[in-house]
């Protein structure tokens, strides 16, 4: 290791460390404690709002919104990156800087851990440091790649063995790959010691949105037209959605047969065929799901010749195929016409980028992060595949982080929690103001060593 | 016979004052943008494999399709940062920098960040002199993931005592002082490769990220035909429709298409 050539004398930090997971879709916040735990971390939508009466809702004011029929949203986080600061500016001050914001701080005396998606273009980095020290005037700042913080977890654990000890709380994973499936994209990030390989690093572009966004289309298609309805897509997306084990049986059994020798439904069928009962903002009431029942159709019908007559009836549409036919993209993104590799795929492609030395340490410690995680059977499905692919020899371990969300945020809290790493890691505003813009991405970059 | 197709990658970008066109060696730029006449009479069209989406036009297609599915709002929509947010953000107004003026005020989108990079890295290309190196210290050789066994029988036999290097200790996880007396069974002995060397890591560590680009996964390379399915019931699209090239499933759901989906009315 080169000397250090600053003196750690001079560099006292302030004793308040917030991180910032900066999601496209939701913003992961929070001030980081001695014992760090998911309740400290709020999630805010990073987004602003504009409902049917023209209102604007800023970030976390959204939780006040009670109708979201063709909300349309503008959000400055693209790809995983900040573009938007004009946007980006407008929530931050509303989460942070305003009088009664959620989470109130003083920039000046506080420490700033923001995560970043991989890959980021060298101009959105520099804006963003720019943003940082000469708009907030955070008092230090370190920059790092989202998926590398969630190797200061206690990786072992979640494979079943024992808590780690304390002393040993604030050591990253020695080998860790970290996949990341969010709103944008799903990226692949291999690390050691905490540093990300980025000349490993792989992404898929299919995330939470392009989801959503696909099973928009096939609903406005087969049902009503949902193209103004994003917001309740995403819930139905959230609440029906699967990773079949089995992409083509699934298939078969929600076919509805031919028009002269309609298919009598099948027992089993049943599991699969749902009905979604869609919100009433009126009434003020949730959309859900709820089993099929082929009977109800009927008297829909009915209901609808004799227009008008009775009380309200509530909306629903019936479910089949949509179901795991839109989550199946990350494993099929050729099913849409991406010229891409499935997710499993792009994990072994990842590591194709490794020393084959590496990769048994890498494929028996992969932590699965992001929202999409939580699509059921994703998990399994996701295991099976990598199993197939990598090498027999290897073991494979997957684990979930205990919440996916959050996790990248927790590890910036377990890092934060230890003051010498923390140190480590951060740049004063002072180091800024002397050595400038270009000398700092050199430093988080790892370029340049101070 | 070879498989040739064009893939179609016209991107042209336009933001507020000028536009950027990437630009990739000769003319296949505006072959993307402009199918000859020929090609679009249904009689080339199909003619290439069977199943396969071979006209430029239909790339296009599924390119502008993929570019739908990537948008945050179906509509176009404006929303501006309310300005009474805009004008009392908490604190006393202090001069903001140049920078940080030019930065709030930029309008560029994600588009035409990327657009710059791409223009940077081709500018790179043409004037390797001038440019930072990108390339890392290390090249590793980018075999196919499915080239699993290729490990030599040398490497397993210098494995021996390998096991109780450092990376390995992350996955086993033999440090906690619990190692199987059966692990020195010959036959159950690990066939795995040695860690890689501290140096070896240490220019895997410092190797500077890739472009966005270069990032994305590759496809396939045994080129798995493509699934279609069928546009009005979701089942196996085992047939195409004559006028637009929509998949269908059988006669109901082309009954369906033709109905009100079908977008062309004059083959």
């Amino acid at each position: 290791m080169a000397p250090r050539q600053a003196k750690p004398a001079e560099r006292v930090l302030p004793n308040q460390t917030l991180i910032i997971d900066n999601g496209a879709h939701t913003m992961k916040a929070g001030f980081a404690t001695s014992e760090p735990s998911l309740e400290d971390c709020q999630v805010i939508p990073n987004c602003l709002a504009k409902d049917r009466g023209k209102h604007v809702w800023i970030g976390a004011q959204l939780e006040k919104c009670n109708d979201f029929g063709e909300i349309a949203f503008r959000r400055p986080v693209e790809k995983g990156f900040i573009v938007n600061w004009e946007a980006e500016k407008a929530i931050w001050d509303n989460t942070f800087f305003e009088q009664n914001a959620k989470l109130v701080c003083d920039p000046q005396n506080t420490n700033l851990i923001l995560t970043e998606a991989p890959n980021t273009p060298t101009p959105l980095q520099t804006n963003c440091d720019q943003v940082i020290f000469e708009e907030y005037e955070f008092a230090s700042y370190s920059r790092s790649l989202g998926p590398s913080l969630n190797a200061y977890h206690d990786i072992q654990n979640l494979f079943g063995k024992l808590p780690r000890e304390h002393h040993l709380a604030a050591l990253p994973a020695e080998c860790l790959l970290v996949i990341d499936s969010g709103y944008s994209h799903s990226t692949v990030t291999p690390l050691f010691n905490g540093r990300p390989i980025q000349q490993a690093v792989r992404r898929l572009d299919i995330g939470g949105k392009l989801l959503t966004n696909y099973l928009k289309e096939l609903i406005s298609i087969r049902h009503y037209n949902m193209s103004d309805e994003t917001y309740v897509m995403n819930e139905i997306k959230e609440a029906v959605c699967y990773v079949g084990e089995d992409f083509r049986r699934d298939l078969e059994r929600t076919w509805k047969g031919t028009s002269a020798n309609r298919k009598k439904p099948l027992p089993d069928e049943q599991d699969i065929v749902v009905d979604y009962v869609l919100p009433d903002y009126n009434a003020h009431k949730h959309g859900f799901m709820r089993a099929h029942d082929p009977s109800l159709t009927a008297k829909m019908r009915k209901m609808g010749s004799m227009s008008g007559a009775g009380d309200v009836v509530e909306d629903y549409m019936t479910l089949g195929n949509e179901r795991f036919t839109v989550p199946e993209l990350l494993f099929n993104p050729g099913d849409v016409g991406m010229k891409q590799e499935g997710l499993p795929a792009t994990v072994l492609q990842s590591l194709s980028g490794l020393p084959p030395g590496l990769w048994p340490a890498m494929l028996a410690n992969i932590l699965v992060v992001g929202g999409n995680s939580r699509i059921e059977g994703f998990m399994s499905r996701l295991k099976t595949e990598i199993r197939q692919l990598a090498p027999s020899e290897c073991v494979v371990r997957i684990a979930r982080a205990p919440d996916p969300i959050k996790s990248t945020w927790l590890g910036g809290a377990y890092l934060a929690a230890n003051p010498v790493a923390l140190k480590a890691v951060q740049v004063t505003r002072e180091e800024y103001n002397e050595n400038g813009s270009v000398w700092l991405g050199k430093v988080f970059s790892g370029a340049a060593r101070r | 016979m070879p498989h040739i197709e064009v893939l179609a990658n016209s991107t042209s970008i336009r933001a507020p004052g000028y536009t950027l066109v990437p630009d990739h060696g000769q003319g296949t730029v505006q072959a993307a943008v402009q199918p000859t006449a020929g090609r679009n009479k249904r009689g080339t069209r199909f003619a290439g494999i069977a199943g396969a989406d071979t006209t430029v036009a239909q790339q296009n297609a599924v390119l502008k399709h993929l570019a739908d599915l990537d948008r945050d709002s179906q509509r176009d929509v404006q929303i501006a940062v309310p300005s009474k947010q805009r004008d009392s953000a908490g604190k006393v107004q202090k001069k903001t920098t140049t920078n940080v003026r030019r930065i709030l005020m930029s309008q560029k989108t994600f588009a035409n960040h990327l657009a710059d990079e791409e223009a940077l890295l081709a500018l790179q290309h043409q004037h390797p002199s001038s440019a930072t190196p990108r390339v890392p210290a290390l090249r590793l050789s980018r075999s196919t993931p499915n080239a699993k066994r290729s490990w030599t029988s040398e490497e397993q036999s210098t494995h021996g005592e390998a096991l109780q290097t450092g990376a390995l200790r992350a996955g086993r996880n033999v440090s906690r002082g619990t190692r199987d007396r059966l692990d020195d069974e010959p036959l159950l002995k690990s066939q795995v490769p040695s860690a890689p060397s501290e140096e070896v890591m240490e220019a895997l560590l410092s190797g500077p990220p890739l472009s966005y680009s270069a990032a994305r996964a590759a496809p396939s390379p045994s080129g798995k035909p493509q699934r279609h399915f069928c546009e009005i019931c979701g089942y196996w699209g085992t047939i195409k429709c004559m006028k637009c090239g929509t998949r269908v499933c059988g006669l109901e759901c082309k009954g369906a298409h033709d109905d009100g989906r079908c977008l062309k009315f004059y083959a």
